[in-house]
């Protein structure tokens, strides 16, 4: 049984690799949140709360082209859908913790620390313990990832038009979503939400996100369902 | 105001759904048909994102070979699935974006 200082370092070593990936999108992050002229101290804030680059950009860029104040959050809110896969595939390893502690750790939860931790988790070799690995790795994504935005907010504002660097969001998303597509049933789901995105793009409200998520998941169960 | 109540929801709606399986799990068993919907939420959603922000230039979609987007976004989608690298993918989507617009400048 290791102690559980060691368990936590474990996790905190586990993310480190990550944060590569990380700082970049943390300051893009940043950068997107003053492009949307929100004061730099009210976008750090927002940034502390929601902790997700992704529902905080959409949000942002949804904000700026004047959508209704819930298309704006259902749209952000359909991104972090993803997260209560990750909620489900921890909860087994969560299970005896306080009321408290699942708190903490459902609110470290991000792309990053679930990729970083879930193969040892799983493994749960030492069960008393364990949750600290996904401690370690999550509070290390949390500290880069708030730097790293902070930085873009409070830096960012100087960086020329010219250099495109709005084009590095979807870029990020890029190279998040295509690890997702593991099968062919994945793969029809992306394919349909991807067809369905562009068909809806003009949709009232900006409802075209949430439009052709909800169509891409429908058609990975109904392809899914068919081919067996 | 209005941004600040949206931010307020979205952070309480975010850690709903980051602690749902987390409670809920603990009571009793979830809908197998939820967690199959489920397993297709991250290629659904993140497609769906990013489809139309690549082919939109000037507020409107281009599908075409004009819209040097479109050629940078299939560049680093090679390059995402070839390597996996979030970095790398970046990188290179940005390069081909910026010697596209060195070398033609009308597009």
């Amino acid at each position: 049984m290791p102690d559980p200082r060691s368990e936590f370092i474990a996790g905190v070593k586990a993310l480190l690799p990550i944060l590569l990936g990380v700082v970049p999108f943390g300051l893009i992050s940043g950068i997107t949140v003053i492009q949307t002229h929100i004061p730099p101290v009210s976008g750090f804030i927002m940034s502390l709360l929601v902790f997700s680059g992704a529902a905080l950009i959409v949000a942002l860029q949804l904000i700026t082209t004047g959508a209704p104040a819930l298309v704006i959050f259902f749209s952000a809110l359909v991104i972090n859908l993803r997260f209560m896969i990750y909620s489900a595939s921890l909860a087994p390893y969560f299970n005896r913790l306080s009321i408290g502690r699942k708190s903490l750790l459902a609110y470290l939860i991000s792309d990053q620390a679930y990729a970083a931790s879930i193969t040892h988790i799983s493994e749960n070799r030492f069960p008393g313990v364990t949750w600290l690995h996904f401690l370690g790795s999550g509070i290390t994504m949390w500290v880069a990832w708030q730097i790293s935005v902070g930085i873009g907010i409070f830096v960012g504002a100087r960086l020329p038009a010219s250099w495109s660097l709005e084009f590095t969001i979807p870029l990020t998303f890029l190279a998040l979503a295509v690890p997702t597509i593991k099968d062919r049933f994945t793969g029809m789901a992306a394919l349909i939400a991807g067809v369905v995105a562009v068909l809806a793009y003009g949709a009232p409200f900006k409802t075209g996100l949430v439009i052709a998520s909800l169509a891409g998941i429908l058609a990975g169960m109904i392809f899914e369902r068919w081919a067996k | 105001m209005t941004v600040w109540l949206i931010m307020l929801a979205l952070a309480l709606g975010t850690f709903l759904i980051r602690i749902s399986f987390i409670i809920l799990f603990s009571k009793r068993e979830v809908h197998p048909m939820i967690v199959r919907a489920l397993r297709f939420v991250p290629a659904s959603v993140l497609t769906a994102l990013v489809i139309p922000q690549i082919l939109t230039r000037n507020n409107s979609i281009h599908i075409s070979f004009a819209n040097p987007q479109l050629i940078a976004g299939i560049v680093a989608a090679l390059i995402a699935w070839r390597t996996k690298n979030v970095l790398l993918t970046i990188l290179s989507g940005m390069i081909v974006l910026w010697v596209l617009q060195i070398l033609v400048p009308e597009l």
